[in-house]
């Protein structure tokens, strides 16, 4: 069990808005979307930027050809210190975790709980750059392509293509139609319009099975709801000392443990049979961590950037059988009120392209009781999974510390 | 705008010297004796440098598959949609080499097909490994 489980909380979450692209103004840069995020996460703590010392930014953005001009395309430790320096930020232990924002979670978590930092910023920005459609430009515009990008690019294998072909594996192997993820998209985006942050409930867009059924394909068998919207926006997390946690503004969610692995794929997509090991391997080191296990769990946020991880996450981390998510997702057992309320908020899918933050934050609200229509009653104990199966991070958090 | 060219590294280049003669190749590692691919610097198994580049039957099968429908890669957007196939070779599974499906209908492509190596010319002299469905054969 994890040395310090309970001892860690969330208590402040903020959000920026969340546009659908970059437009070149500088109020919708990603740096200032960073700092309007960390500002009302402090706000929802009732903290100030002197009470921080930690930082855990998850700076990379992936998008060939967009700039890397720190503030404009990209939130890194140095831009948010430079920048928040000036309204109070003194001085910070820090660290750039990557892209996902689990990574920069398990990292202030545990600086928290080890007594590096008294309160810790956990900040992840997203962009969609603007003038070109997503992914559209660098390395897969030229005429002669280097770097790993030398096998793939010249067959036009990119973006979802990968997930694709494990998708299409986990099908064959569990004899189960892509059709039935209709239930699943569905679900996503009902949750999603009932979510604040989510590009879709801006829109209001409903999506139905025979809108999904319909879907023009992006690499079969993702269809076009299979696959998270790239959005502009950033989210920031509050993480301080459970004993701080007592007098702050918000209902603590108290952190029982944590986990990740980190089982790159050898060639250039993972074979099925390592990413159901890679998770199963995640899941017995954070059940371990936490000292619980699936029926302890009132509520599962899995990672679902694409539509291929979370059957695989939710089967391999106990709630059901290999094979079996498209089945048991029917009849509203993964709805708020159902027997396993899952994605309540509608991850990725039904907020936009956030590489994990919907489902932490969605995780926090639902144990704080803020998730407004969405809410699960009787929420104390969240499982959050983040990321590609092969790098997955989980997160258990609690209402109570000692659950 | 025709379709994109490997422009090879230092530890790349033994692939793509194999393919512009119309051979394909595989790293393997001294060591350990196991396969790799793409080509890397060191083992990922056993971490040894030793690695060399070895014949490969070119054969093997139908790992798994997906239909580009919206590729990223923008000379390519007129071809679309096209199939893309990962391929165990018969050497080892854990070759899994990524390659278009050439000159085969939706309804031919599935999981476990024989499949056979040809080479694309890309212009330059230059070769590109694909494969085609090897009918006929078990």
């Amino acid at each position: 069990m994890w040395e310090h489980r309970g001892k860690v909380a969330v208590v402040g979450l903020g959000h920026a808005p969340v546009y659908r692209g970059d437009d070149g103004t500088p109020e919708r840069s990603l740096g200032a979307l960073g700092i309007v995020s960390v500002q009302r996460a402090l706000h929802d703590a009732g903290l100030t930027l002197q009470d921080v010392d930690g930082i855990a930014v998850a700076a990379h953005q992936f998008y060939e050809g967009a700039g890397r001009d720190e503030g404009k395309y990209e939130v890194t430790p140095n831009f948010l210190i430079h920048r928040l320096q000036s309204q109070g930020l003194r001085n910070v232990h820090w660290t750039d975790s990557g892209w996902q924002v689990g990574h920069a979670f398990i990292l202030a978590a545990q600086a928290v709980a080890t007594g590096l930092c008294r309160t810790a910023l956990v900040v992840r920005a997203t962009q969609n750059p603007a003038g070109v459609r997503y992914g559209h430009a660098g390395v897969n515009s030229r005429e002669r392509v280097g770097g790993p990008a030398q096998f793939s690019v010249p067959y036009g294998f990119t973006g979802p293509a990968a997930a694709a072909m494990v998708l299409q594996r986990y099908l064959w192997k569990y004899r189960q139609p892509r059709e039935k993820l209709a239930t699943f998209a569905v679900h996503n985006r009902r949750q999603g319009l009932q979510y604040e942050h989510s590009i879709w409930a801006q829109r209001g867009e409903v999506l139905t099975e025979e809108q999904y059924l319909n879907a023009r394909m992006v690499a079969a068998p993702l269809c076009l709801y299979d696959c998270e919207l790239p959005v502009q926006t950033s989210g920031a997390f509050v993480v301080t000392s459970a004993a701080r946690a007592k007098d702050l503004r918000q209902a603590p969610a108290f952190v029982l443990g944590q986990a990740q692995v980190w089982r790159r794929p050898r060639a250039q997509i993972p074979r099925l049979d390592d990413e159901e090991q890679s998770v199963a391997e995640l899941a017995r080191r954070l059940w371990d961590s936490a000292g619980v296990g699936p029926p302890d769990v009132d509520l599962v946020n899995v990672y679902d950037g694409y539509l291929l991880y979370p059957p695989i996450y939710t089967e391999q981390l106990g709630f059901c059988k290999p094979g079996e998510f498209l089945d048991f997702i029917r009849d509203g057992r993964i709805e708020p009120d159902g027997e396993l309320p899952l994605n309540t908020a509608g991850g990725n899918n039904g907020a936009g392209r956030m590489n994990g933050v919907p489902l932490l934050y969605e995780s926090v609200l639902q144990l704080q009781g803020r998730a407004g229509t969405r809410q699960v009653a009787d929420c104390n104990l969240a499982v959050t999974t983040i990321g590609p199966h092969w790098l997955g991070q989980g997160m258990v958090l609690s209402s109570s510390p000692r659950p | 705008m025709a379709r994109p060219i490997p422009a090879p590294d230092a530890g790349s280049q033994p692939y793509w010297d194999a393919a512009d003669q119309r051979r394909l190749v595989a790293q393997r590692c001294v060591n350990c004796t196991r396969y790799q691919h793409p080509p890397q610097r060191i083992c990922l198994i056993c971490g040894s440098a030793e690695l060399k580049f070895v014949p490969v039957s070119g054969k093997g099968r139908i790992y798994s598959y997906a239909t580009i429908n919206d590729t990223r890669v923008v000379s390519l957007i007129p071809l679309q949609p096209f199939p893309a196939v990962a391929v165990e070779l018969d050497e080892s599974p854990d070759l899994l080499l990524i390659t278009n499906l050439v000159g085969a209908a939706a309804a031919q492509i599935a999981i476990g097909a024989r499949v056979e190596v040809l080479f694309e010319e890309l212009g330059d002299g230059r070769l590109l490994p694909q494969f085609k469905l090897s009918l006929g054969q078990p």
